[in-house]
């Protein structure tokens, strides 16, 4: 499995292939491309490019990811088949996050366009109730027996306009990083599964990094409300830095820290645009690492599944970008590969 | 060997039975028309016609409303009527009202499956559909993952019919009342649905009733917008209508049997009495060399009265390839494949690789090489030719200088060929100068053939008894002032003085750099012709690789044989057809063919 996820990654956007994208004028240009030239071929073939939507495109790339999945785990054991779980549980957080999101809109239309269909048969509840649901008791009785029940059951309140949002889906994310880390420990083992949950415990780091440098940015919080929003989680930078950079820090100190940190083998050279984008370069050129030096099935598995979303990111920005007339070298400072 | 002769026809006739005549001589397929502008001169004071062609702009309006109604009209042979201008208008006129044309409507961009969808969806019948005055429907394209969404929608007030299902999409349409129409418009937006207009008409229907009538008129003005396009071929002389050209001259008499019943007029002439058109050219040769006529064509056609070199080309080139590509089961191989794909009409191509396959067949078994197998033939070599191996052994150390010299000895008869070729064809022309002097003349050949004389001698014999100024005087000094002072001799034999078109001080200057690239040109030119001794080699150690790969894979041996086989066919058979083309063109052509010949083409109804 891991020579064809090897040879599957060789097929991805590169540098030319992305230069050729930024220099499309519409959305149709940009998907007779991907259709004719790309490995996104078998993705999008039959559709009309003169007259496809920038919304079906991008669900259209979405499920490729899934696709390149299920061909790669016909190669795989069962063991690893556990991790399309993990990308199956990062979308049905996002499901159940958006139903709560609509509590307030009551945009129904918005709602239903986002939900993934494509992956339904692999979530654990019945994703198209989702859309009839308005408010939290429902939701509650929706995902009763789900391994959400328990997180969603305590963030129960008598009004929907109570609902504390952002703990709730820093508490989602917690379990979902929990679910990796256990699906890793019980399918992987030994550096290969030292090296997977890095990758995750690193993007949980990034994460906290990012949170710390945009409170302090934009925001200018308190070093105790930082803390709060924090996963407890350390990887490569202590504990007592990540402390030492809530409490002393400006954010410049807090990105000047991570340069200089043991991820600036992973950003040598690379320009500081913001810093989500900072810190998607880090894990990109990590994944990228792990996916040429090592040959461990479920390690390249993982690492190929992150960059793939990377490589769909990038072409949605493209899409977005060309779609509301951004310059070529805005939408190219963007781009991660 | 040949160049068919040609007549030059012109039928004459009055304007009344012009249509009938040029159909009649387009048909024939046996006339080269000469446009009339080229025939005209100040002497016989012709003139070109004329007339307006109305039809062009009735067959566009007709064309842009089939496109317009999806619809592809089907020529006839014949139209069952005849229409004149105004009932063309009135009927074009007809149509545009029937189907609600309009000069504005846009062309319907249609895929393949949305012609499906739609087509089902005519079940429904357009006017009714159009006339509805408080349903209101949409049709056209849903992404199906969309189509799974539409059951999060069950309570909506609307109802869907699915048409047709793709890879992509499903093609619906649904129906809802005004009142809930903007919503329904909205959720389908929102699920990324393409909308597709509903025609108001059924054109299908209604295109069943005018097709024949549509057909019939497209076939009128197609065949009458050919007729006005064939007028630049017709001269007006003498208040008569004139289309003139070639046909060959063994046709002249079945090409005027084509207009019998008509009242038209001929006269034949010889190509030379027409000086204002070039003949065409149309090459005439047996069954040997006719494939060869490609190898022509590729480099342009000899003029009407030149020769035609394809029986030279096709001799010369199945020897050169049969000395490269040398083994009797091979060659046996290409004339089998050759000859059947030339029967199956797949191209001339073909019909040149069953010949050369004869020559490789031949020299195959002189080299006693079948299917690299190189002692398959000894046996029958040592009974024919009294050996005590066989005849020529291309791997033997001491054959490889022979073989070497013996292609040089080939490439010198053919340069001196061509040369002798070149002279003669000058000659004919009456082009002294080229014929006396050039390096391709008598002077070349003479230049040429001493130095051969003189090397063969000394190697032979070692005999320089030729090296004196007896001979080199006359034999190398003199052609290579021939050579020299080419274009002052060539002006003086045409009466024009000896003066250069130059300078003196120019032209003797450039004159001598080029006889020093004619003398260099000599050596490479011999040189060239030492890939044919090459190639004979590189095909027997690439069989001999075969072979040993054979030996190595045991049971698997055969397997190895054939494709080992193939592959050198494939590779060896490339490589050597290229080159032996390369020694055509590059060695021998520019030393005696000039081209510059116009291909003879029949007139068709297409080509008008």
């Amino acid at each position: 499995m891991s020579a064809k996820a090897k040879a599957m990654f060789g097929e991805r956007l590169k540098a030319p292939d992305y230069q050729t994208l930024l220099q499309k004028k519409s959305v149709a240009e940009i998907a007779s491309f991907l259709k004719e030239e790309t490995s996104f071929r078998s993705a999008l073939a039959g559709i009309n490019e003169k007259a496809v939507h920038r919304g079906q495109l991008e669900a259209l790339l979405r499920m490729d990811v899934l696709y390149r999945m299920e061909k790669l785990l016909r190669y795989a054991d069962k063991g690893s088949a556990k991790f399309i779980d993990i990308m199956v549980m990062d979308d049905e957080i996002e499901a159940i996050l958006s139903c709560i999101r609509n509590f307030s809109y009551g945009d129904k239309l918005m709602l239903v366009s986002a939900l993934p269909t494509y992956i339904e048969q692999y979530m654990c509840f019945d994703l198209r109730k989702l859309a009839d649901i308005t408010d939290y008791a429902s939701l509650m009785e929706l995902l009763k027996g789900t391994p959400f029940e328990e997180t969603i059951g305590r963030y129960q309140v008598k009004s929907e306009e109570d609902i504390d949002f952002v703990g709730l889906e820093h508490e989602l994310k917690l379990h979902y990083y929990e679910r990796v880390i256990e699906t890793i420990d019980k399918n992987t083992h030994g550096k290969a599964q030292k090296q997977m949950e890095d990758i995750y415990r690193s993007d949980i780091e990034l994460d906290n990094i990012s949170i710390i440098y945009r409170l302090k940015k934009y925001f200018e919080a308190p070093p105790a409300k930082i803390q709060s929003l924090l996963t407890p989680m350390y990887c490569h930078i202590s504990e007592r830095a990540v402390h030492d950079m809530i409490e002393n820090c400006s954010s410049e100190e807090v990105i000047q820290k991570l340069s200089s940190s043991y991820y600036k083998r992973f950003i040598a050279g690379a320009k500081f645009v913001y810093i989500e984008h900072y810190t998607k370069m880090i894990l990109y050129n990590m994944n990228e690492h792990f996916i040429h030096t090592y040959n461990e099935p479920n390690l390249v598995l993982l690492s190929y599944l992150l960059l793939s979303e990377c490589e769909i990111q990038n072409v949605i920005d493209i899409i977005e970008g060309v779609r509301y007339g951004i310059g070529q070298d805005q939408i190219r400072e963007l781009l991660v590969y | 060997m040949a160049i068919t002769k040609m007549k030059f026809i012109s039928a004459c006739t009055d304007r009344s039975h012009l249509d009938e005549m040029l159909l009649t001589g387009v048909h024939s397929g046996m006339l080269h028309a000469e446009p009339a502008s080229e025939i005209i001169t100040d002497e016989n004071g012709g003139k070109l016609i004329s007339e307006e062609n109305p039809y062009a702009g009735y067959l566009q309006t007709l064309r842009n409303f089939c496109h317009t109604v999806g619809y592809e009209p089907k020529a006839k042979d014949h139209a069952d009527q005849e229409y004149d201008g105004p009932a063309i208008e009135a009927f074009l006129k007809e149509l545009n009202d029937a189907f609600a044309v309009d000069s504005d409507s846009k062309t319907m961009d249609l895929s393949k499956d949305d012609e499906k969808a739609l087509d089902a969806l005519s079940a429904c019948d357009f006017e009714r559909m159009s006339a509805c005055q408080y349903l209101n429907f949409g049709f056209g394209r849903l992404p199906l993952e969309s189509f799974k969404k539409l059951s999060m929608y069950s309570g909506e007030n609307f109802v869907i019919h699915r048409l047709l299902t793709s890879a992509q999409y499903c093609w619906l349409v649904y129906v809802t009342s005004d009142t809930y129409a903007g919503a329904t418009a909205k959720i389908f937006e929102s699920l990324f649905f393409e909308p597709i207009a509903i025609p108001r008409i059924d054109v299908k229907r209604l295109l069943s009733r005018y097709q024949q009538k549509i057909d019939d008129l497209y076939t009128f003005c197609s065949i009458k917008n050919e007729l006005y396009k064939l007028h630049h071929y017709v001269l007006i002389l003498n208040e008569k209508h004139v289309l003139a050209g070639f046909v060959q001259a063994d046709q002249v008499e079945a090409y005027k049997a084509k207009f019998a019943g008509l009242p038209v007029d001929f006269r034949v002439k010889e190509p030379s009495q027409v000086p204002q058109c070039t003949p065409p050219t149309l090459l005439k040769n047996g069954w040997f060399a006719r494939p060869f006529e490609l190898y022509i064509d590729m480099y342009g056609l000899p003029a009407y009265d030149d020769f035609d070199p394809t029986l030279f080309v096709a001799v010369t080139y199945c020897i050169l390839f049969g000395i490269m590509f040398g083994d009797l089961g091979q060659g046996l191989i290409l004339v089998l494949l050759g000859l059947i794909m030339e029967a199956k009409g797949k191209g001339r191509l073909w019909g040149i690789i069953g010949r050369v396959g004869i020559t490789s067949m031949v020299f195959g078994f002189l080299f006693g090489s079948v299917f690299g197998y190189e002692d398959a033939l000894n046996p029958i070599h040592q009974s024919l030719f009294h050996v005590r191996e066989k005849l020529f052994d291309v791997m033997s150390n001491s054959n490889t200088m022979p073989l070497l010299l013996g292609a040089m000895g080939i490439g010198a008869v053919l340069i001196l060929t061509t040369m002798v070729m070149n002279i003669v064809n000058n000659a004919r022309h009456k082009r002294w100068g080229e014929v006396l002097f050039s390096q391709n003349g008598v002077a070349g050949f003479l230049f040429y053939g001493f130095i051969l004389v003189c090397m063969a001698k000394v190697l032979i014999s070692g005999d320089r008894s030729l090296l004196t100024p007896v001979f080199i005087i006359p034999f190398l000094a003199v052609p290579a002032v021939c050579f020299l002072l080419k274009e002052p001799l060539s002006n003086l034999l045409s009466g024009k003085g000896m003066k250069p078109n130059e300078t003196w001080g120019g032209y003797i200057t450039e004159s001598i750099f080029e006889v020093l690239e004619i003398i260099l040109s000599f050596v490479t030119n011999s040189m060239s012709y030492l890939r044919v001794g090459g190639f004979v080699l590189s095909h027997a150690g690439m069989m001999v690789v075969v072979m040993t790969l054979v030996k190595m894979t045991g049971s698997g041996g055969i397997v190895t044989l054939i494709i080992g086989n193939l592959f050198v066919m494939i590779l060896e058979g490339m490589i050597v057809g290229i080159q032996a083309l390369r020694l055509e063109y590059y060695e021998m052509f520019s030393r005696y063919y000039t081209g510059g010949g116009k291909k003879y083409q029949a007139l068709t109804a297409a080509e008008a």
